[in-house]
C-alpha cells in the first residue's frame, strides 16, 4: 500500500480540511486513480461528502497502488491535526505528502521546505558586524539562500475495505427547491445574528428586574439550550423557485427574518433527470414554479450552530446550490472554483442537512 | 528598616508587563530579590524543574534605584531583601492597555514603586504609583509575603555544549508545532540540528487519531548565530516551557543563548536586553527515543567533587539562601480577610496551588488568532462572545466591590472592561473603615 505525491494546491487543501474540521474530527479519506474523496459523518449534524479530481490538490507525481481495485486507500484520518500539519506548508518552497510507518502506526508525513526564516532589523545588523566572517551572510536581507526541512506526522488508521462498504451517501427525495445562495459571508453573518438571538435569554440571568427575569426563565426553557449541539436555536430556512430565500429565526420572545430576492434558480440538466424531458416536467421543482404565494415555498429547519458551521465552507469561494426538500432536508451543493484548485471542475462538496420537525 | 524605591520609564513598565506575563506561565507567584544594584523577578513552576528569572540592573534598566537594607549578613555585606507578590496582582497593573493606549502611544509618564518595611508599622506594603498623562495618577498598594527564594544550582563550566540564534527563528518553528504536543527535543548530528515537537503519551489503540502533531524541524549549524554543541546529543524540555521563552525573547528581538551538558542535567537558556538579564534554568529530560553518546570525558566538570544532585533528575537542584539575618523583620501581620494572600489561600483550597494560569489563552498564542480566514469562517463561539450586546446594567444593583476600590485612580477602566472572574478579581488590602474618603481628616 503505497501513497505519495507533492501538493500543488496547498492553500486550497488548507481550506478543505479547515471547513471540514468544523463539523468532525475525523474524516474517512478515500484515495484512488482518479478521485480523492473526504466525508465527514458526526453523530449528531450534517455530513459531508466531497469529491475531488486528483489534479486539483496533487502534483503529477501522484503515486498510489494497492491491492484494492482501482488502487483505492481508506484513511481514517483527524482533520485538526492534518489543517495544522498543512497549514505550515502555507508559505514553502515545496511540500508533499506520503503513506509511511514509524513504529508500526500508520502515518500521513508532509514533508515541507521552507526558506529558513531571516530576522529583519537589529538582529540584522549583528550578522553585518560579523560579515568579514561570515563572507556567505554579507547581504542583508538575503543571508543565502538556505532552507528549512519540516516534517509533520499525522497519525492515521488504514481503514479495510470492509470496514467501508456499508458506508453511502445519504439518499433524499426529489427536491422541490433549487437555489444559488447569496454571497455565504453575509448568510454566515446573518445566520449567527439570529443564531445569538435565539441564544440570548441565556444571558439576561443576571437582572433584577423580577418581572424580565420570569419572562427570561419561560424562555430559557423554552429553547433548552443546554444539551448538546442538537438543542441550540433552530433557523428556519425557506427558499422558492422565484429566486427568493428567507431566513429567520422565532422564540416567544421575537421573531426575525431576512429576506434575499432576485437569486437565480438554476436549470435543471435534463440527462442528470430521471426520465430526461418527461422527467423534468413532472419534476417537483417544475410544479412549484407554477405556484404562488405561501404554498410555493419549501421549508427546512435547522440547527443554528451547526448552520453556522456548514457556512464555514464560504472560503473555499465556490457557487453554492441549495437543494430544498421540504421538511425533510437541505442540501448543498458546493461547486469548487477551478482557479484556486489546480484544475477539474468535478470537484464538488455535498453537505446534507437534515430538517427539525415543526 | 529596608527601603527599596525605584522609578520606571514607560518603556521599562512594558518590559517589566512583559516579565511579569512570562513568568505567570511558570508559578502564580513573582519572587523579588532586591540588592544593592539589582532586582531581580523570578518564579519557579510548580514541579521545580523549569526557573525563570529577570536581573534588572539598577542603573540602566531604572530611571533611578535605591536600596537600602535593614539587614546585614554575617559577613558585613548588606543582606538582599526578598518577597512575593500575587501575579494577576502585578499583571493587571502593568496591562498591557493600561500601559500602550488605543494608540499605539504611552499614557504612562513615570512609575514609581517603593517598600519600605519597618518592623514598628504593623501594615507594610508594596506601593506602585503610576503618574499617567492629563494628571492622572494611579495608586496601588499590595501586600506581600517575605519568602525565601530558592535558586537553581546550574554551572555552566559543566556545559559542553552552546548555541545561539535569533528568538525569531525559533518563534517561527514554534508555530508549526502541534498545539497539544508536550516536549521538545533538540539533536545535533552531522552539522545538521533537529527539533522534535512530540508527545509521550501510550496510546491507545482506538485514540490512535487523538494523538497529536509530530513535528520535526531541521536547519544547518550556520543558521546559528554561534554553534558548538557535541555530535548526537539530545536535550529535551518542555515545549510550553519553550514557547514562553522564545515569546519573551522575541518580543525584546533578542538571540537566546543555550548552554547544556547532557540529558537530565539542567539547560539554560539566556538573553540580555536593555539592562535585563533574562534567564531560564530548564531540567532536561532523559533520553529521547535513541540514547545520546556518553558524555566526552575530556569535558572538565568541576562540580563532580560535589555529591551527585540525584534529584536534578525529579526537579532543578535548589539553593535557598539562607542568609537570612537575624535581624530580619517579621513578616507583615496578616489579619484574617484582609491580606490578598490569605484571601486567595482561603478560596483555592487545594492542598497544591493550581497551575500557573497564562493571562493570554495559551493556545492562542501559537495557532495565532489573527489567522483571518479561520476568524471569518470558522465556528463562532457564541458563549464567550461579549461585544455589542444588549445586556441590563446589573452592577449597580449589586453591592460594591472592594477589587474595583483598589485603584485610587479616577478611572476604573482598566479593571472594569477585563474579561475576570470573580476569583480574578484583586482583593481588598484595607477594610472598608480603613479608607479615607476625600474630606475626612
Amino acid at each position: 500500500m503505497r501513497f505519495k505525491s507533492s501538493i500543488k494546491a496547498t492553500n486550497a487543501f488548507i481550506k478543505l480540511t479547515g471547513s471540514l474540521s468544523l463539523l468532525g474530527k475525523i474524516a474517512w479519506m478515500r484515495l484512488d486513480n482518479d478521485q480523492v474523496r473526504f466525508t465527514v459523518i458526526p453523530e449528531q449534524g450534517t455530513q459531508v461528502w466531497a469529491v475531488l479530481s486528483i489534479d486539483s490538490i496533487f502534483e503529477d507525481d501522484y503515486t498510489i497502488q494497492s491491492a484494492a481495485g482501482n488502487n483505492t486507500i481508506n484513511l481514517e484520518v483527524p482533520l485538526g491535526p492534518l489543517n495544522r500539519a498543512l497549514k505550515s506548508a502555507q508559505n514553502s518552497i515545496s511540500a508533499s505528502i506520503r503513506l509511511t510507518k514509524k513504529d508500526n502506526a500508520p502515518l500521513l508525513s508532509l514533508t515541507i521546505v521552507i526558506p529558513t526564516p531571516v530576522v529583519s532589523g537589529r538582529a540584522l545588523s549583528h550578522v553585518d558586524n560579523q560579515s568579514q566572517h561570515h563572507p556567505d551572510d554579507g547581504i542583508p536581507g538575503n543571508p543565502g539562500l538556505r532552507e528549512t526541512t519540516i516534517t509533520q506526522d499525522v497519525a492515521v488508521r488504514v481503514l479495510p475495505a470492509a470496514a467501508v462498504e456499508g458506508i453511502h451517501e445519504p439518499r433524499s427525495p426529489d427536491p422541490e427547491v433549487h437555489i444559488l445562495l447569496p454571497p455565504l459571508m453575509q448568510l454566515k453573518a446573518i445566520s449567527e445574528r439570529f443564531t445569538k438571538l435565539g441564544l440570548a435569554p441565556l444571558r439576561g440571568g443576571a437582572s433584577t428586574n423580577t418581572r424580565t427575569s420570569s419572562f427570561i426563565d419561560q424562555n430559557t426553557n423554552q429553547v433548552g439550550l443546554q444539551g448538546g449541539s442538537g438543542s441550540g436555536p433552530r433557523l428556519e430556512i425557506s427558499a422558492n423557485m422565484h429566486g427568493e430565500l428567507r431566513i429567520g429565526i422565532r422564540t416567544d420572545a421575537l421573531t426575525v427574518q431576512s429576506k434575499w430576492s432576485g437569486l437565480s434558480n438554476p436549470e435543471l440538466d435534463p440527462n442528470q433527470v430521471e426520465g430526461g424531458d418527461a422527467g423534468l416536467a413532472n419534476h417537483p421543482s417544475t410544479r412549484m414554479r407554477n405556484l404562488e404565494g405561501e404554498e410555493s415555498w419549501a421549508t427546512v429547519r435547522v440547527e443554528g450552530r451547526d448552520w453556522g458551521r456548514v457556512l464555514g465552507v464560504g472560503r473555499m469561494g465556490g457557487r453554492v446550490v441549495a437543494c430544498f426538500c421540504h421538511d425533510k432536508a437541505l442540501i448543498l451543493y458546493v461547486y469548487l472554483p477551478s482557479d484556486e484548485l489546480g484544475g477539474g471542475e468535478d470537484s464538488v462538496l455535498t453537505y446534507y442537512i437534515q430538517s427539525y420537525a415543526a | 528598616m529596608t527601603t527599596l524605591e525605584f522609578t520606571l520609564s514607560p518603556e521599562a513598565a512594558i518590559r517589566i508587563h512583559d516579565a511579569v506575563s512570562c513568568l505567570a506561565k511558570f508559578n502564580e507567584n513573582v519572587g523579588f530579590e532586591a540588592s544593592r544594584d539589582k532586582l531581580t523577578i523570578n518564579a519557579l513552576n510548580s514541579s521545580k524543574t523549569s526557573s525563570a528569572s529577570f536581573t534588572l540592573q539598577g542603573n540602566t534598566f531604572f530611571q533611578s534605584y535605591r536600596f537600602a537594607s535593614g539587614a546585614r549578613l554575617p559577613n558585613g555585606a548588606e543582606a538582599p531583601w526578598t518577597c512575593s507578590i500575587l501575579n494577576k496582582a502585578l499583571l493587571s497593573i502593568f496591562k498591557d492597555r493600561v500601559i500602550v493606549s488605543s494608540e499605539g502611544e504611552s499614557s504612562v509618564e513615570r512609575c514609581e514603586v517603593s517598600v519600605q518595611e519597618r518592623p514598628d508599622r504593623t501594615q507594610c506594603r508594596f506601593g506602585i504609583k503610576i503618574f499617567c498623562r492629563h494628571g492622572v495618577k494611579k495608586i496601588y498598594k499590595l501586600t506581600y509575603e517575605p519568602i525565601q527564594i530558592p535558586r537553581p544550582l546550574f554551572d555552566p563550566r559543566t556545559c559542553r555544549n552552546r548555541w545561539k540564534i535569533a528568538a525569531y527563528v525559533l518563534k517561527t518553528f514554534s508555530e508549526f508545532f502541534g498545539p497539544r504536543a508536550e516536549n521538545l527535543d533538540m539533536f545535533h548530528d552531522d552539522g545538521r540540528v533537529t527539533f522534535t515537537c512530540y508527545t509521550e503519551k501510550i496510546v491507545f489503540k482506538d485514540e490512535v487519531l487523538k494523538q497529536p502533531l509530530h513535528t520535526a524541524i531541521t536547519l544547518e549549524t550556520a543558521d546559528f548565530e554561534e554553534f558548538d554543541v557535541e555530535d548526537k546529543v539530545h536535550a529535551g524540555i518542555s515545549v510550553k516551557d519553550f514557547k514562553a521563552i522564545i515569546l519573551h525573547a522575541e518580543t525584546l528581538k533578542a538571540s537566546i543563548s543555550a548552554l547544556y551538558s547532557y540529558p537530565t542535567r539542567p539547560m539554560q537558556l539566556s538573553y540580555t536586553e536593555n539592562g535585563m538579564q533574562c534567564e531560564f534554568t530548564l531540567q532536561t529530560l532523559g533520553e529521547f527515543r535513541g540514547s545520546s553518546v556518553a558524555p566526552a570525558s575530556n569535558v572538565i566538570r568541576p562540580t563532580l567533587s560535589r555529591p551527585p544532585t540525584r534529584q536534578s533528575a525529579q526537579g532543578l537542584a535548589l539553593q535557598e539562601i539562607r542568609e537570612q539575618t537575624v535581624n530580619s523583620m517579621p513578616p507583615p501581620p496578616q489579619p484574617v480577610g484582609r491580606s490578598f494572600s490569605q484571601m486567595a489561600s482561603q478560596r483555592t483550597t487545594r492542598p497544591s496551588p493550581p497551575p500557573p494560569k497564562a493571562s493570554v489563552n495559551e493556545e492562542s498564542l501559537f495557532v495565532p488568532d489573527d489567522d483571518e480566514e479561520d476568524r471569518v469562517w470558522g465556528a463562532r463561539n457564541y458563549e464567550e462572545e461579549d461585544e455589542g450586546e444588549l445586556r441590563w446594567e446589573s452592577a449597580r444593583s449589586t453591592t460594591i466591590s472592594f477589587g474595583k476600590l483598589q485603584s485610587n485612580s479616577t478611572t476604573t477602566r482598566g479593571y472594569e472592561s477585563a474579561p475576570q472572574s470573580e476569583e480574578g478579581r484583586i482583593a481588598p488590602t484595607q477594610r472598608m473603615s480603613q479608607i479615607k474618603g476625600l474630606f475626612d481628616d
